[in-house]
């Protein structure tokens, strides 16, 4: 296991401090601000004021949503074995943790790598959807169980995407992938190093496809019939739980997206270990928020890629495409 | 686990669990008749601004926490109580209006009352209809509440099971006709004003009917400032009408800032109608020979003002939501009626023209003004959603020309000329122009203070029956049915009660 490596060394005390500052002040403040801001704005586009009696300057607005919202409902769908659910809650909760633990966000700096890696990440991302359905609804028939599998069957495409850019790495671990698209280089160039999602557009493309077919994977019913507003989707206490896991699943799955097929951590040019750790992370972050929008915005504007849809396309041309990439990689690791 | 029930939770715990509750007031609004554009502006517009007291308007049950009644409930007490249920602990009720309150002044057909909301009210607000700033006040009213309440005893009371209304079937047009028959059993001095009260859209167009009618019977005829204000007042209908149709129909696009500016031209059109006639929606300013208000000097130069904002609002919504591919193929081609099936259904107005039936000047009474009866707008006739989109922006325009050069000319003279106040017994049917359509009406008189007969038909029935047409005949998803719904202006008022 590598632990974490600031550029400066700090006593643990202090680092204790940083992350209580930074967990319990500094995130949550953002996002009381951020939230403020995009409600503030929509509302000062429709000539309005918005939020402004909760709290000063209407700042306290996202706590009251956020305190409404876990008054307004159980956390478990009525009528759930209750067993079953609890363990559905902690399977999905764990299994989002611990995904996002095996994604090196720089250098030196990644929590653990395990021997399987890119496929034990699909794999928990996999179980992750499963932890939601059986957690989050009633497994009360034939087609709620069947549903319940279905993360397994999109677990393995998400996997077999990302075999082709292993194969090419010649590592299936995170970091090596990483390393081998740096040291990659297009016609003597070592410019842009080569990601890869030069070698392997399609098992991208068939990457994010299954990674959204997954993030949909939960206990409500898609609605192209939305109420409006920024925190529309929450409806109380269930709804937010089991949908920020999905989101939850959505990242981490673009962050490891990002590490696998556009490089991770890494930028163009030669920069020094030490500056990679700082800068690294800021660069996952930006590439993975990149492609989150991406995802989601294809999810928002294309109602019709709803998860029927999206399993027929999953079953009908991305398994045949994942395979003829997974062969080209192997001809292609053969000949050169 | 029953902390929350059982009063377990320590009091500041409670206090800041009502702290939230109460600054987080998400409603659902179910507006059954002339409530539902009040109710909606108290909700949605940026005058009224509700999101600063941290109220938010939603369309889905399971996302409020205060249902918002407005109207009459008539038959629908089931499935109101079906909404309440849907909307998760602990939950809120406001009763806004007389008809949510008390049942209102209108019986049904066959000795029915109409009843009021059956389920535990939190707050009333009362007023035919409430002003939105009454409606705010609602809403202060109930964050008081709530910032007060036991958690436990709220928490209990929303878990009872909620008393169903012993119901009352729903039958089309039952409440209408029990309109009528009230109508049938006032005087002639009010009959204007108990027909107003059916719908939003043709409030004033209701009254207007029955006055000509009664005008008619007596082979009066009015002052020339009369007829001109009684035109200013139709222009004003159908640009208050076509501003809030347009302000909902952009909320379901969700384009926030054609929505805002449609609230905006609402409110100028709603603020004039009220400095002319001393009401909001329900203009009593009709009557026999004449018109009890005129307008003054600032009121013309305050409507002219308005007039030229409306007509921008018309362009500015040309181009934020017409113009806009993305917004024009989501309309285009959903819910097509073609121009024979439009006629057999019956439709009139905007719909019919949408249609692509070629409307001729006669066939339709569009508000006169002194210079006399003006062409109808055309319309590009392709029959679907955008087309009756496209066709209703051409009469919101037109009606914001008209009314600027009917203020521009307004005559001066005499208001009213008297005129017998018991018609002679005679029957006379006539049509008047409505925002979407024409309203025809009957009136018999057998010479005593009371109609014998009254009957008003207005365009919402035929509509409805397009929405039924269209529901057989194309596959909606829900988004796509409430789109054609509003595009087609069904209106309740005409249909069922």
């Amino acid at each position: 296991m590598i632990a974490f490596q600031l550029p400066v060394h700090l006593a643990f005390w202090q680092r204790l401090a940083i992350g209580v500052v930074v967990l319990g002040v500094v995130v949550p403040g953002l996002a009381i601000a951020v939230a403020t801001s995009v409600r503030v704005a929509a509302a000062r586009a429709r000539r309005a004021t918005g939020p402004a009696l909760a709290g000063p300057a209407g700042a306290l607005q996202p706590l009251a949503d956020f305190g409404r919202a876990i008054q307004s409902e159980d956390l478990f769908a009525p009528g759930a074995w209750r067993w079953i659910a609890d363990m559905g809650l902690l399977l999905a909760i764990a299994v989002a943790f611990a995904s996002a633990a095996l994604v090196p966000v720089g250098p030196n700096q990644v929590v653990t790598t395990p021997r399987g890696g890119v496929v034990v990440v699909c794999a928990l991302l996999a179980l992750g959807g499963i932890g939601r359905v059986i957690g989050g609804g009633r497994l009360d028939g034939r087609d709620r169980v069947v549903a319940a599998l279905t993360p397994v069957a999109v677990g393995l495409v998400l996997a077999g995407s990302a075999a082709g850019a292993a194969i090419g790495a010649g590592t299936v671990d995170l970091p090596g992938i990483v390393r081998a698209q740096v040291h990659g280089a297009v016609f003597g160039h070592d410019v842009l190093g080569l990601p890869g999602v030069v070698l392997h557009p399609l098992s991208f493309l068939v990457f994010l496809i299954a990674l959204a077919a997954l993030a949909a994977v939960g206990p409500f019913r898609p609605s192209t019939l939305g109420p409006p507003g920024p925190l529309a989707a929450v409806t109380g206490l269930r709804r937010l739980t089991w949908d920020s896991l999905r989101w939850a699943t959505l990242l981490v799955g673009c962050a490891v997206a990002a590490t696998v097929f556009l490089g991770g951590w890494q930028l163009p040019g030669s920069l020094s270990a030490s500056a990679l750790s700082v800068i690294g992370p800021i660069v996952l972050v930006v590439k993975t928020l990149f492609l989150v929008a991406c995802v989601a915005s294809t999810e928002f504007a294309l109602p019709p890629l709803q998860s029927v849809d999206r399993t027929t396309l999953l079953i009908r041309w991305c398994v045949p495409l994942v395979l003829v990439d997974i062969g080209l990689s192997m001809a292609g690791k053969v000949v050169w | 686990m029953g902390v929350v029930e059982r009063g377990l939770l320590p009091r500041p715990v409670v206090q800041i669990a009502n702290q939230a509750r109460r600054w987080s007031l998400w409603t659902l609004p179910v507006g059954t008749a002339c409530c539902s554009g009040e109710l909606h502006a108290a909700l949605r517009s940026p005058r009224i601004d509700a999101a600063r007291i941290g109220s938010q308007m939603v369309d889905d049950p399971a996302a409020a926490n205060v249902l918002v009644v407005g109207g009459p409930v008539g038959g629908r007490g089931a499935s109101l109580a079906a909404a309440f249920e849907r909307i998760p602990h602990p939950r809120y009720l406001m009763a806004v209006g007389a008809c949510a309150i008390s049942g209102g002044p209108f019986p049904l057909e066959r000795g029915g009352r109409c009843e009021p909301v059956a389920l535990p009210v939190d707050v009333w607000v009362p007023g035919c209809p409430p002003r939105p700033e009454a409606i705010l006040e609602g809403l202060r009213c109930l964050q008081d509440l709530i910032g007060a309440e036991d958690l436990a005893a709220r928490w209990h009371r929303s878990a009872m099971p909620i008393a169903r209304s012993a119901s009352m079937p729903a039958r089309i047009g039952s409440l209408h006709r029990g309109v009528e028959s009230v109508a049938e059993r006032c005087t002639w001095e009010q009959l204007p004003a108990v027909m107003a009260r059916i719908d939003e859209a043709g409030s004033f167009a209701r009254s207007l009917a029955m006055v000509e009618a009664v005008e008619a019977l007596l082979g009066a005829d009015v002052p020339v400032r009369a007829r001109s204000v009684r035109s200013i007042c139709g222009k004003l209908t159908v640009l208050q009408h076509m501003a809030g149709w347009f302000a909902a129909l952009c909320a379901m696009l969700d384009v926030p800032v054609a929505e805002s500016i449609s609230w905006r031209a609402r409110e100028l059109a709603v603020d004039l109608m009220e400095g002319l006639t001393g009401g909001r929606i329900h203009a009593d300013v009709v009557i026999p020979g004449g018109v009890r208000s005129g307008p003054d000097d600032d009121w013309l130069e305050a409507a002219t003002a308005s007039a030229a904002e409306m007509w921008d609002w018309a362009r500015t919504i040309d181009r934020l939501v017409l113009d806009v591919p993305i917004v024009a193929r989501r309309l285009q081609g959903m819910g097509r009626l073609s121009a024979a099936t439009a006629l057999e259904l019956g439709l009139a107005g905007p719909n019919l023209r949408a249609s692509g039936v070629p409307v001729r000047e006669g066939d339709v009474v569009v508000p006169a003004g002194p210079r006399g009866r003006r062409a109808v707008p055309e319309s590009h006739g392709e029959g679907d959603a955008h087309a009756r989109v496209w066709t209703r922006l051409q009469d919101a325009r037109r009606a914001s020309q008209g009314l600027r050069s009917l203020v521009a000319a307004a005559p001066d003279g005499p208001l009213v000329w008297p005129v017998q106040s018991v018609p002679p017994p005679g029957l006379v049917d006539l049509c008047v122009a409505h925002p979407e359509g024409s309203l025809v009406a009957l009136v018999v008189s057998d010479g005593t203070g009371r109609p014998w007969r009254v009957h008003l038909r207005g365009p919402g029935t035929a509509a409805r029956a397009a929405l039924d047409h269209l529901s057989r005949t194309e596959t909606l998803s829900p988004s796509d049915r409430a789109l054609v719904a509003h595009s087609l202006a069904v209106s309740d008022a005409d249909a069922d009660r």
